[in-house]
Formats: C-alpha cells, structure tokens, sequence
C-alpha cells in the first residue's frame, strides 16, 4: 500500500510543471548563429572535401574508374585486333576466288 | 482556420501573414515567431534532452532551420505542430549524435589514442517542477530518459507541454489510437521501472 502510493507519487510529480525559457536575449543568439552558418558555408564545404573518408572513397572512385577505362579499352582493342584479321583472311580468300577463276576463264577460252 | 499569433513586438498578427512574411525575407517575421515559440521549443528539447546547453542548442538549430525551410512550409498544418515535429526530430539527433561521440570516444580509449576526459552531465532537475515535487521528479525524469524514443517523445508532449492526444498524433503523424498505446505503454514501463527502484532501496 505504502509502495503503490510512494510511486503515484513520483508518477504525479511533474503535475503543475511550469515552462522553462531559454534566457534572455535567445534572438540575438539565434541571429548570431545564422550568420555565422551563412559564412561557414564555404568553410563547411572545404572541411567535407578534406575529411579523410571523403578523401579516401574519392581516391578509391578514381582507382576504380581508372580500371574500368583500362579493362575495356584491352577488351575493345582485342577484339578490333581479332576483326581485322578476320576482315583479312576473307579479303585474301575473295581475292584467290577472284584470281582463280579469272585464270580458269582463261584457260577454257583457250 | 487562421491562428492568430499574440507577442510583444508584434500586438497581433494572422498566423499565415508572418509565414509570408518571413517567406519574403522579413526579419522582424522571423523575430516575432522565435520570441512567440522560444519557450515552446526549447521546453520540448529541455524535455527530451534534460540539460540546460544541449536544448539551448537544439532551440537554436530548430530557429535556425525554420529561418532556412520556411518556403517549405506550406501551411497544411499549424506552425506550431511544424516547430514541435522539427524539434523532436532534431532533440532525437542530438541524442543519436551524443550516443555515436561516446561510443567512438569509449572506443579510443580501449587502445590508448583519446586522453580526453569524459565528463558525465551533472544530475538534472528540471527548472519547471514546483519545490515540493523536486526529490520525486528528480527520479521520474531519470525514468522517462530510459523510455523509447517514440513513448518518451510521446510522454512530454502529454506530461510537460500539455497536449492532448489529437494534438501529439498531428506532432508524430500517427492516430490518436497509436499515441494512446503509445502512452499506455510509457506509463507501464514507468511503473515498473519505479517499482523496481523502489524494491532495490527497500531490501
């Protein structure tokens, strides 16, 4: 009985709060606040760029486009490589055709 | 409906007019609304926070947003369910930050790089709560910090701003259903947590 009514108690303890305020002259302190977020604002930026993670994953974004550039243009370059010596062997093989034939044309004539 | 904003710089005045005023850059607009809702604001953050230097803080950063997002405002709501959602959201953050800071700092500390002292707060008594009450208070508020953040947000909006449940389901964009359980549930945990306390000094 005691126990229930210690802790009514204490959970009406906060009844008939008054408000708190934040002291005087809040304005001038919010004023002064907001200019100097207004003038930071460059220095906010500068101070994310060199934050070392930002640095690093910067870093790490290039390494990997860097590689990514480097592995296409070897695949790109390969198979350029592998087409123009297709493109070749056919031009060869039409040209004996060409030959072949101009000379059996020949021959039959005779 | 149009809310009709009383202060002392500003005899009264329509609610929306000082949105669009403050809109259009008007300094005295933004004067009026942070002298009109100092006390709300920063009674809210002082709630949750329960120290004087972090809900002067979170008062001003609220102010400071508010100066920053008022084209964002659209008047759907009242201003000051506006400024109650941005200071909750904001009083939870500073939490969230301090928790982060002590962790890292805790962290630093196991291998030796941090010599910085960690100073706990000082024990708090809210200014607010009449002389006869301090003692009891005093373990109650500690009680209400072990909350969960929605019952805890839930919890002072009632307790120590006075709103009702329609008010706080506008403020947490839930039901006035959601808040009374959510309120339910605080009083419960509450209960028990002050049983417990009590079972531990009488044994």
């Amino acid at each position: 009985m005691e126990k229930k009514r210690e802790i009514d108690n204490i959970l009406n303890s906060l009844d008939g709060i008054q408000k708190a305020s934040p002291g005087d002259f809040f304005f001038t302190r919010v004023q002064a606040r907001l200019r100097k977020q207004e003038t930071s604002a460059w220095g906010s930026i500068t101070a994310f760029v060199t934050k070392p993670t930002v640095a690093l994953a910067t870093l790490c974004i290039i390494f990997l486009l860097n590689a990514a550039a480097l592995f296409y243009q070897r695949t790109f370059s390969t198979t350029s490589m592998t087409d123009q010596f297709e493109q070749s062997s056919t031009d060869d093989y039409n040209t004996t055709l060409a030959t072949n034939s101009y000379y059996d044309e020949n021959t039959e004539t005779r | 409906m149009r809310n009709i904003v009383s202060s002392k710089n500003s005899g009264v005045l329509d609610e929306r007019t000082l949105v669009e005023q403050l809109q259009r850059g008007d300094e005295n607009a933004f004067k009026i609304i942070v002298t009109t809702w100092q006390d709300m604001v920063y009674n809210t953050a002082l709630g949750i926070l329960q120290s004087a230097e972090d809900a002067e803080d979170v008062a001003q950063e609220v102010f400071v947003q508010v100066y920053e997002s008022i084209h964002t405002f659209k008047g759907e709501s009242k201003l000051s369910t506006w400024l109650y959602r941005i200071t909750t959201s904001k009083a939870l953050d500073h939490i969230r930050r301090k928790k982060r800071k002590k962790r890292f700092a805790f962290v630093q500390a196991l291998f030796g790089t941090n010599n910085e002292i960690i100073i706990q707060p000082p024990d708090f008594h809210h200014p607010g709560v009449v002389l006869d009450n301090k003692e009891n208070a005093f373990g109650f508020v500690k009680a209400i910090d072990k909350l969960p953040e929605n019952q805890k947000i839930a919890f002072i909006l009632n307790k120590i701003e006075g709103l009702n449940y329609q008010e706080i389901s506008e403020i947490m964009n839930t039901t006035v259903s959601s808040v009374e359980s959510l309120l339910h549930r605080a009083k419960n945990n509450l209960r028990k947590w002050l049983q417990g306390v009590y079972n531990n000094r009488n044994t």
